[in-house]
């Protein structure tokens, strides 16, 4: 995209190179760090289900870094195996929301009249529920499995990009080059996917890394409560809930370190937020 | 008169609003897969129990029939009861009540107390100590998960310094002559100061978890509002004219910033309603979201509803009241 604006032929290597840029100019080094332990740390750790590995609730060493919990399971193996788990489930659900969101507020935007207005009040009647609460009802009310959270997280989110899209394309909507692009008897979809949401996108993009933290922040208070993932699967909610009761009798490090994972992951998904929306 | 016709086409959006939440909490009811009724009989229950139960709730009515009951009930304010305690859902939402109020309006007064000052003096000093401190602590409070920070406070504050009481609901002294139901005013009616202190103790945590936590976007907002307006026309005017710099804050600019700020705390107060239900089930606070979760872990699905529902109609009528207000404050409003 970049680069066929530029001028310059575009060709598979160029938008890597682009994207490669991009993505060494934005995205915070912590976060690349999380990722790709995400995506290959799980092969260099010990099995986050294995019981007694160690002696139970053993203090942070250099055999367990992060110590053992209730069970005798490594905890540091554990917090590198839910970030899978986690990142998954926050880039997953905050996708199916933004695949839905958006184009339903670009049409929305586009149409106006009575579409616009339902789907205006259906996305306002929706926010207008705590969005924990809201998803814990419609999670009480199904089976917590981990298909069924991505869905309900990313149900909750959709209202988001609904109306932050509808807002940003009407604008464009009425815009000349819009025009022109009607007027030469292209059609509402085309119009949509080759003029307006490339337009959109910086926006959308900045909103959908703020969203992938959201998406982990309620994966993680689902399970907190009980309601998400379940132990013993690796998740970091999960884990703070499994070791909350030691927080206050001395075994601190069962719940800490989950939970400083989730303010790493969701500190620097903040920040690569700011970054795209900023510029740089 | 104007005010009048304001609030009237206010509150007529309103009904429409309280229709639409409705409408959802039914669509979560009804439509989605599973039947209401086993969770009245349990999953052993023989066909013929669940047949019946299933007529009395109406449960094989035409979905709008049953849609228009509902909402008809809840106008009525029938929630339904839940069983395992055995009560209608309003007497036991209106025994905790006022348990998540005191808990959401302290954490909401703690909250403004830190950030809107903080966010103004950061926006007055660019790249000074305070605006990184804001940036800090902005940046931590958006990212920090309530439930794992209250476990921290505990740890540090009951653990290890032994300072903080033990997490186990809203007082350890005598409960203060009921008056509105809020432990520390119902201490102060009553000029009880032993139960004040062990109500104030008791809440000082969970509420501080909480205004760090909804603070945080209230530091950028109202840094944000503030830069917007030191930087716009009418102060440069009133600078040109040597207004001094005190009264340029606080009468030129500070009004400005307070209305979108305000507005902003509307918003908080719906997330703050959310974001309790953590800090209540680690510190035990017997309100409405511990209400809710305990419900949902016996399968009591009554409840639940009724905590979205009225979680969702405080927020709207919040919302409304900032408006209103806004409409008296704000000139610029009455087009």
């Amino acid at each position: 995209m970049t680069a066929e604006t530029a001028g310059f032929q575009s060709t598979p290597w160029t938008t890597v190179a682009t994207a490669l840029r991009w993505v060494r100019r934005r995205v915070p080094i912590a976060l690349i760090v999380i990722v790709v332990i995400a995506l290959v740390g799980p092969w260099f750790v010990r099995d986050p289900l294995e019981l007694s590995v160690g002696p139970r609730l053993s203090a942070p060493s250099l055999e367990f870094w992060f110590g053992t919990d209730q069970f005798g399971m490594d905890i540091f193996a554990r917090v590198v195996h839910a970030a899978r788990l986690d990142l998954g489930v926050g880039v997953g659900a905050a996708l199916i929301a933004v695949v839905i969101g958006m184009p339903l507020g670009a049409l929305a935007a586009m149409r106006g009249g009575a579409f616009d207005t339902l789907l205006l009040r259906v996305a306002e009647s929706l926010q207008a529920f705590p969005t924990l609460l809201l998803a814990l009802g419609i999670v009480a009310a199904l089976e917590p499995s981990i298909p069924n959270l991505v869905f309900v997280i990313a149900l909750v989110n959709i209202p988001v990009y609904l109306r932050l899209t509808r807002s940003a394309v009407l604008p464009i909507a009425s815009s000349e080059y819009v025009l022109a692009a009607r007027c030469a008897g292209k059609g509402e979809l085309s119009i949509l996917r080759r003029h307006i949401l490339p337009n959109v996108s910086e926006v959308v993009f900045a909103q959908f890394s703020v969203n992938v933290a959201w998406a982990i922040q309620i994966l993680a208070a689902l399970s907190f409560i009980g309601l998400g993932v379940q132990l013993p699967t690796p998740e970091w909610g999960a884990m703070v809930r499994g070791g909350a009761d030691y927080t206050t009798y001395g075994q601190w490090w069962v719940a800490v370190f989950p939970g400083l994972a989730i303010v790493a992951t969701v500190l620097t998904l903040n920040q690569l937020s700011d970054r795209v929306k900023h510029g740089s | 008169m104007q005010l009048a016709i304001y609030i009237v086409r206010r509150l007529a959006y309103l009904v429409v609003a309280l229709f639409l939440v409705s409408l959802v909490t039914f669509v979560i009811t009804r439509v989605l897969p599973g039947n209401p009724a086993y969770l009245i009989v349990g999953v052993q229950a023989d066909q013929s129990t669940v047949d019946a139960v299933t007529e009395r709730l109406g449960l094989d009515d035409p979905i709008p029939e049953q849609c228009a009951r509902y909402v008809g009930d809840l106008v009525g304010g029938d929630l339904g009861s839940s069983w395992r305690t055995g009560n209608p859902v309003t007497t036991d939402i209106a025994a905790r009540w006022p348990a998540t109020i005191e808990l959401a309006s302290a954490a909401l007064i703690l909250a403004l107390a830190w950030s809107v000052p903080l966010g103004i003096v950061s926006a007055l000093r660019r790249r000074s100590f305070s605006d990184r401190l804001a940036n800090f602590l902005s940046g931590l409070g958006v990212s920090i998960p309530e439930f794992w920070l209250a476990l921290i406070l505990l740890l540090v504050f009951f653990g290890t310094w032994e300072v903080a009481p033990a997490p186990i609901g809203r007082t350890l002294g005598e409960i203060p002559e009921h008056t509105t139901g809020l432990y520390t005013i119902d201490a102060i009616i009553a000029w009880d100061w032993a139960a004040f202190r062990s109500a104030a103790a008791q809440l000082i945590l969970p509420a501080t978890t909480l205004a760090f936590v909804i603070g945080a976007p209230l530091v950028r907002v109202t840094r944000g509002f503030m830069r917007e307006t030191m930087a716009s026309a009418h102060i440069r005017s009133a600078r040109a004219l040597g207004v001094p710099k005190r009264s340029l804050i606080f009468r030129h600019a500070l009004p400005n910033v307070l209305l979108p700020v305000s507005t902003m705390v509307a918003m908080m107060y719906g997330y703050l309603l959310g974001g309790t239900v953590l800090v209540e089930i680690v510190f035990a606070w017997p309100g409405i979201g511990k209400y809710a979760v305990d419900s949902i872990n016996a399968s009591d699905f009554a409840p639940v509803l009724a905590a979205v529902l009225l979680s969702a109609l405080t927020y709207l009528f919040v919302y409304l009241v900032i408006d209103v207000l806004h409409f008296v404050v704000d000139p610029r409003t009455r087009t």
